[in-house]
């Protein structure tokens, strides 16, 4: 078989579901700007932290601030042992017990939970955005706190589509009184306050990141449910479902191949003003305090 | 099993089919688009399905195949009564007997490409391999006259004439024995019309297909097909092998549709012999024979009693019609045009 037939069955297997058209040079823009966010996200500790990327003492190579971007994978990442403190007010200390040592440092050489000297800063050139009044660098706080922002936003919109377009497209494609049921529990799921609830299971199984991405994908479904179930009861009647099912495809296959692909749009959509929500309301929560990021949990260590 | 479900690759009888009326909520009147048909289709045969819109021919095409429930009456396909199927029977029965529907445009995912909307019925079937898709999907291409360059196109990027030939292409890439082919090419200009007719033709030779041709227009039946059946109101009001049922019509409302297409070949405007007044409401069908509102042979036994599909005396067996009249169907060749009148005058008195 030719290189260009495996191509065509390639495309055969594909090409049929793709939403891709021709991409506009502003949804280009969008791309950049939500790809930056992840980026900095994922790589925070290269940009600021309060260890160097590389570092030479007493003969040795360390990367602290490389394998604790690696630490971040999952599984992967607990196998790497943390690298030894090296911080940096005391390096240039140790500089002049071993004079071949070097370090090269992120741009912004502070963590997050440091604690600077001075408090309540203004800019300056070494902290390009001030520090706070417990003396923590705000530009290495607000590159932090992109990860826990971009980690609640993800995950709780991930969870929040699957359960929507599942509920939606069993609502919308079998109708009758499955429609009924669905969409009365949309409603009454709609009801619940997300922040509210928040507070309740926070109380109830203690603080954390989990919990406060499980009540906001468990809560935040019901406007992707509709849409998807609006867009499905459209097509159902279409006649290439009807052409669809003279051939002999199952629900399933209808559903997966016919109608999900045209209610993905929409329910993408919803999915990614549910990413800002989210992220707003997990603000919103640290503001008042009820969960407290890890940086302040650390800084109540630190006092204590 | 006697000879005849053999020989008869299709056998519906007494087929009815209704739809409730939504335009009057609260009252329990149905749309009884089919009102008991009875019809055998020979393996191998040709037959032509003729009625004016609004009949009820998409509506028996589509409860041949399961698409709409009947109310009553059986669908025996190739000795399998389609209502005792369920699932997975009833799926591989619909792969054995396809369909082109009416709409090609509209039976066509907008967001599939030619080549994913012709290999969509094999990814519904087991009998085909992964490794056998691109094969079977030129093979049908290529039967239907359509080259690869389409392959990747969506179905908004064709011509009518094209959209009609991909119907046809994923209809026949499962290799159906039985085809249906709704109005396929009402949408379509004379020269692709013939085109596409004469691929249907070629293709049903090849294959030995048996064929049934829905269209609202004689002449492509009368150039297809091998048996024609007529249709008025959900119900066969005539049937007979073509040229009997072209020269010698025994139900009115076959004669009136002969003399229209008549009059269209010739343009004689004023004397043409017309059907007067709007088909009546499948809602509420005339009691006794549907057409006698409208047909000038009608007597008061045609508005109480309907008549069953007979054949008439001195005429050939497998040529029926349903009317109490059809030994008078020469007296409207009196009201008919000069041209419908030399066309008739010779076969009847």
């Amino acid at each position: 078989m030719s290189v260009a037939s495996r191509v065509g069955e390639d495309i055969i297997l594909r090409r049929s579901t793709s939403i891709a058209g021709k991409r506009s040079v502003l949804t280009k823009f969008a791309w950049v700007v939500a790809l930056c966010v992840v980026f900095v996200a994922v790589l925070a500790p290269l940009l600021a932290w309060h260890q160097p990327i590389v570092c030479k003492y007493q003969g040795t190579y360390d990367f602290p601030a490389v394998v604790d971007t690696v630490r971040q994978i999952p599984v992967l990442g607990s196998y790497l042992e943390k690298s030894k403190p090296f911080r940096f007010p005391t390096f240039d200390a140790r500089k002049t017990l071993d004079p071949d040592s070097f370090a090269i440092w992120p741009p912004i050489p502070f963590g997050p939970i440091e604690l600077m000297a001075d408090a309540n800063l203004s800019s300056s050139r070494a902290h390009w955005l001030g520090t706070d009044d417990r003396g923590r660098d705000v530009l290495a706080r607000l590159i932090h706190g992109t990860r826990v922002s971009v980690r609640v936003g993800l995950y709780s919109m991930l969870l929040a589509g699957a359960i929507g377009i599942v509920v939606g497209a069993v609502a919308g494609f079998f109708g009758g009184m499955c429609d009924w049921v669905c969409s009365r529990f949309i409603e009454i799921v709609m009801c619940f306050p997300a922040f509210f609830l928040i507070l309740a299971v926070m109380a109830w199984i203690g603080e954390g990141l989990t919990g406060v991405i499980l009540v906001i994908g468990f809560t935040q479904w019901t406007s992707i449910a509709r849409l998807v179930r609006a867009e499905v009861v459209r097509g159902r009647e279409a006649d290439f479902v009807m052409a669809a099912r003279s051939y002999g495809a199952s629900n399933t296959h209808i559903l997966i191949r016919h109608l999900l692909p045209g209610a993905l749009g929409p329910a993408v959509v919803a999915m990614t003003f549910g990413v800002a929500d989210a992220i707003l309301l997990e603000a919103g929560l640290s503001w008042v305090g009820v969960w407290r990021s890890v940086a302040d949990a650390f800084v109540g260590l630190d006092a204590a | 099993m006697n000879t005849t479900t053999v020989n008869n690759l299709l056998e519906i009888g007494g087929v009815h089919v209704s739809f409730r009326d939504r335009s009057r909520r609260f009252a329990q009147r149905r749309v009884q688009a089919v009102r008991g048909v009875d019809l055998s289709i020979k393996r191998g045969g040709c037959v032509g399905l003729i009625g004016e819109s609004g009949c009820g021919k998409s509506t028996l095409a589509r409860a041949m195949l399961g698409l709409v429930p009947i109310d009553a009456g059986e669908i025996v396909f190739d000795g399998c009564t389609l209502s005792k199927l369920r699932g997975a029977e009833l799926q591989d029965s619909r792969r054995r007997m396809q369909m082109v529907f009416q709409q090609a445009s509209d039976s066509m995912n907008p967001r599939m490409t030619v080549e994913s909307i012709i290999c969509d019925p094999l990814r519904c079937t087991r009998d085909v391999t992964r490794r056998q898709w691109r094969e079977r999907v030129t093979e049908a291409l290529h039967t239907v006259g359509l080259g690869d360059e389409l392959r990747l196109r969506f179905p908004h990027e064709l011509s009518g004439g094209q959209l009609q030939r991909v119907a046809l292409a994923r209809a026949l890439v499962l290799k159906p024995e039985f085809l249906i082919c709704d109005e396929p090419v009402s949408a379509l200009d004379v020269t692709a019309q013939n085109e596409i007719l004469q691929q249907i033709s070629s293709i049903r030779r090849e294959r030995s297909l048996t064929l049934l041709l829905i269209t609202h227009d004689l002449d492509i039946a009368a150039n297809v097909c091998d048996t024609i059946a007529v249709m008025y109101l959900g119900r066969i009001v005539e049937s007979g092998s073509v040229d009997e049922v072209m020269n010698n019509p025994l139900h009115p409302y076959t004669f009136y549709l002969n003399a229209a297409r008549a009059h269209l070949r010739q343009a004689e405007g004023r004397h043409a012999p017309s059907l007067t007044g709007p088909p009546p409401s499948p809602v509420d069908p005339p009691a006794g024979c549907a057409f006698h509102p409208r047909c000038p042979l009608a007597t008061d036994v045609c508005q109480v009693e309907s008549p069953e599909l007979a054949a008439v005396q001195g005429v050939d067996n497998d040529h029926v019609a349903a009317c109490h009249h059809s030994d008078r169907i020469g007296e409207l060749v009196e009201l008919a045009t000069p041209s419908a009148r030399a066309m008739y005058g010779k076969t009847r008195d």
